[in-house]
């Protein structure tokens, strides 16, 4: 049904000066034909028509380097349809208003779908595919780090040490992929608290062995950083926060001229989600191999609620929830 | 002297915006390339010179293997620095190493992709060049604190004696050489703009650049020392503030001071984001007066207070609208910023193509992965 010779008003540029000659181009016979003649008859299908963006002016590009440019986009997109020259998918998804309310509705979706599962899917799909030993040398920097600025040397009794440590070697898991090793330190600023670093090495600071008030609740706090060790969670954080920061580019990277850092907000709230989803995962190893082994669950949240709220772990960046604290009580 | 004059409209951007990030979410980014060479044709195509359109012709797919090289560059660095954090140092040294020919190569994207009247801009690749202009202030930055680091030694010493005193050594000479440089700043602005604007052409006609390091000075020293006072105005209100709210001591007294602070954060941002917009309204001026097409000239008189305002409202719509005012601020911003650049067209319409190859070089699109703005 097209018309023989349908034609549009546009400007021609030859592409070797840099001179417009207005033109009006008329389709006859599959020829695109100009008048005046600035460029010789060619056939539509030797030309290339760019997908459209809205209403701005495209440009019919000739097979010697000329352009036709024009703005008469329903005849260009029915020459395009009858002739088989590109679809305007993105054009049609954006030129009705339906479809762009529906983009925003999906958009949003899709964007807490990848934020709240997605990023941390795949943060622990890619580290368990990680070899073992890819984060030690990370930890033992850290440990070092904490050692000259904050932590001091353990004043723990041999005798204690050696107690802690028969309890540790009964906790570890079998075929564990790292060596665990229990290591004391007094934690200066940072108080009562237990670290797990990567390579399987969890610190325990003399402060939170004063605070403990019985064995049971010192094996539920070192299950607890055993269960991070075990599901790479170091690892795993890392990932997400590099997954986050990516996803954040690419949806917001073009912002610059209008003061883009508030781009930054909701990535520091994810963080820290992501970090409580980390400890109560924790929670949860801690909460089966208590079990498994018969140890009270109530020790933990006993310990819990006794933590003074300044002190923070590793890995969590608040004080214990009550939610953590309930689901371990009255077991 | 002609204005260019931007004539998109906010409404139909939003719609090409908002499937723009849809799709590139839904994507898991893959379709950002086809994002940025939509948004591009938008603000191109609408961007007009004495009637003639822009028109901006890269291949997504081009710009698609470059980000994908750039992320792999941005994983194996972040992993670095998570895995190994001793060698961080270094990766970082390598990388900054590197951004003055990623900004050449990314230019060079950009100018090779930017068509007007059906003739390409372009970008002479002198990847050299650049670095024998950044060399030169960089050099004395280097030398600066290695005579500033010999002079502490001794204190330099007892920071080796320990395990990590490697790593402080070189956190310290960074810092020092932070410091070295800031005052050669501007002149690195300068000596990048002059490069990149000399070695730039409109078909067969140079752009030259007509200005010397001192107006770039002028302009970083205003922008210092309104931030200076943008600060201090905002300590003052800040300090007031929590004054007003501390009120007779109450218990309630402490989370209205709290709450004080927060203000004063904000306001303090705000304040910010307004010079950063005073200041980017200067340098364009600066920049944009000295290039010279030919012998055409081209001018820019944006106005300091009305774009840091700009920039002020914007941030503001921005939040408020949890991003959805985000294309109305493209917008705004492309019309006002149009308005201000004239153009002297006179002699434009003799300017002939010259031979030149239409591909722009495969390593252009890592430099254009890197998203370097130079801001022209």
């Amino acid at each position: 049904m097209t018309s023989a010779s349908d034609s549009i008003n546009g400007r021609f540029y030859d592409g070797r000066v840099a001179k417009g000659t207005d033109v009006r181009v008329a389709l006859s016979e599959g020829k695109l034909v100009a008048t005046p003649p600035v460029f010789p008859a060619v056939p539509i299908a030797a030309t290339k028509i760019p997908s459209r963006v809205g209403n701005t002016p495209r440009a019919i590009r000739l097979p010697d380097g000329g352009i036709v440019e024009t703005d008469d986009h329903v005849t260009i997109d029915r020459w395009q349809s009858t002739h088989g020259l590109g679809q305007n998918f993105a054009h049609r998804l954006e030129s009705s208003s339906a479809s762009a309310l529906a983009s925003l509705v999906l958009l949003i979706a899709a964007l807490a779908a990848t934020t709240v599962w997605g990023v941390p899917y795949m943060a622990r799909v890619i580290a368990d595919r990680l070899p073992e030993d890819i984060a030690v040398d990370a930890g033992q920097y850290a440990l070092q780090q904490l050692d000259q600025l904050v932590f001091e040397d353990s004043r723990l009794k041999t005798v204690d040490r050696i107690k802690l440590r028969m309890i540790f070697s009964t906790l570890q898991p079998e075929n564990a992929a790292v060596s665990y090793q229990l290591e004391f330190r007094d934690g200066g600023r940072l108080g009562a608290n237990a670290f797990a670093l990567p390579d399987g090495t969890i610190v325990l600071t003399d402060q939170l062995v004063a605070l403990a008030e019985s064995k049971d609740e010192l094996a539920a706090v070192l299950l607890h950083e055993i269960g991070h060790v075990d599901a790479r969670h170091s690892l795993r954080l890392m990932l997400s926060h590099a997954g986050l920061a990516a996803l954040t580019f690419t949806v917001f990277g073009d912002v610059t001229a209008a003061g883009s850092l508030v781009v930054l907000l909701p990535n520091a709230l994810m963080d820290s989600a992501y970090s409580r989803d980390m400890e109560w995962d924790a929670d949860s190893y801690a909460y089966e191999r208590m079990s498994a082994l018969g140890i009270p669950k109530q020790a933990f949240s006993d310990l819990l609620v006794r933590l003074p709220s300044s002190d923070a772990g590793f890995l969590s960046s608040h004080p214990p929830s009550p939610w953590r604290i309930a689901r371990f009580a009255g077991q | 002297m002609t204005n260019l004059r931007f004539v998109g409209d906010a409404r139909e951007y939003f719609r090409i915006w908002i499937v723009n990030v849809f799709l590139t979410v839904l994507t898991l980014g893959v379709y950002s390339a086809w994002a940025k060479v939509r948004t591009e044709r938008y603000f191109h195509g609408n961007t007009l010179l004495d009637d003639h359109r822009f028109d901006f012709v890269a291949d997504p797919v081009r710009i698609l293997r470059g980000r994908l090289l750039a992320v792999l560059a941005l994983v194996t660095y972040t992993a670095v620095w998570h895995l190994q954090p001793q060698f961080g140092i270094y990766a970082l040294t390598a990388l900054m190493l590197a951004l003055p020919a990623l900004l050449v190569l990314a230019v060079g994207f950009r100018f090779h992709n930017t068509i007007h009247r059906n003739i390409r801009f372009r970008l002479d690749r002198d990847i050299l060049g650049i670095y024998r202009a950044v060399g030169i202030p960089i050099a004395v930055a280097l030398g600066t604190t290695l005579v500033i680091q010999y002079a502490l030694s001794d204190w330099a010493s007892t920071l080796e004696a320990n395990s990590n005193g490697e790593f402080q050594a070189a956190s310290l000479g960074l810092l020092i050489f932070s410091f070295c440089l800031m005052p050669l700043l501007p002149y690195l602005d300068f000596a990048r703009s002059r490069f990149v604007a000399s070695r730039a052409h409109f078909g067969t006609r140079g752009i030259s650049f007509n200005s010397g390091a001192g107006r770039f000075y002028a302009v970083y020293l205003i922008g210092l020392g309104l931030w200076f006072l943008a600060m201090l105005a905002a300590f003052v209100i800040v300090a007031v503030l929590a004054w007003m709210a501390a009120g007779s001591g109450d218990e309630n007294a402490l989370a209205r001071v709290e709450i004080s602070s927060y203000m004063g954060i904000g306001i303090m941002y705000g304040l910010w984001v307004f010079v950063m917009g005073f200041f980017a309204a200067r340098r364009r001026n600066v920049l944009i007066g000295a290039l010279r097409i030919g012998d055409a000239g081209v001018t820019s008189e944006l106005s300091g207070l009305w774009l840091g305002w700009l920039y002020l409202s914007n941030t503001l719509a921005i939040l408020l609208s949890v991003g959805l005012l985000i294309p109305w601020a493209k917008v705004r911003t492309a019309r006002y910023v149009a308005a201000c650049t004239t153009v002297d067209v006179s002699s434009l319409d003799s300017v002939s193509a010259g031979i030149d190859d239409e591909r722009s070089a495969a390593s252009e699109e890592i430099g254009e992965a890197f998203g370097y703005d130079l801001g022209f």
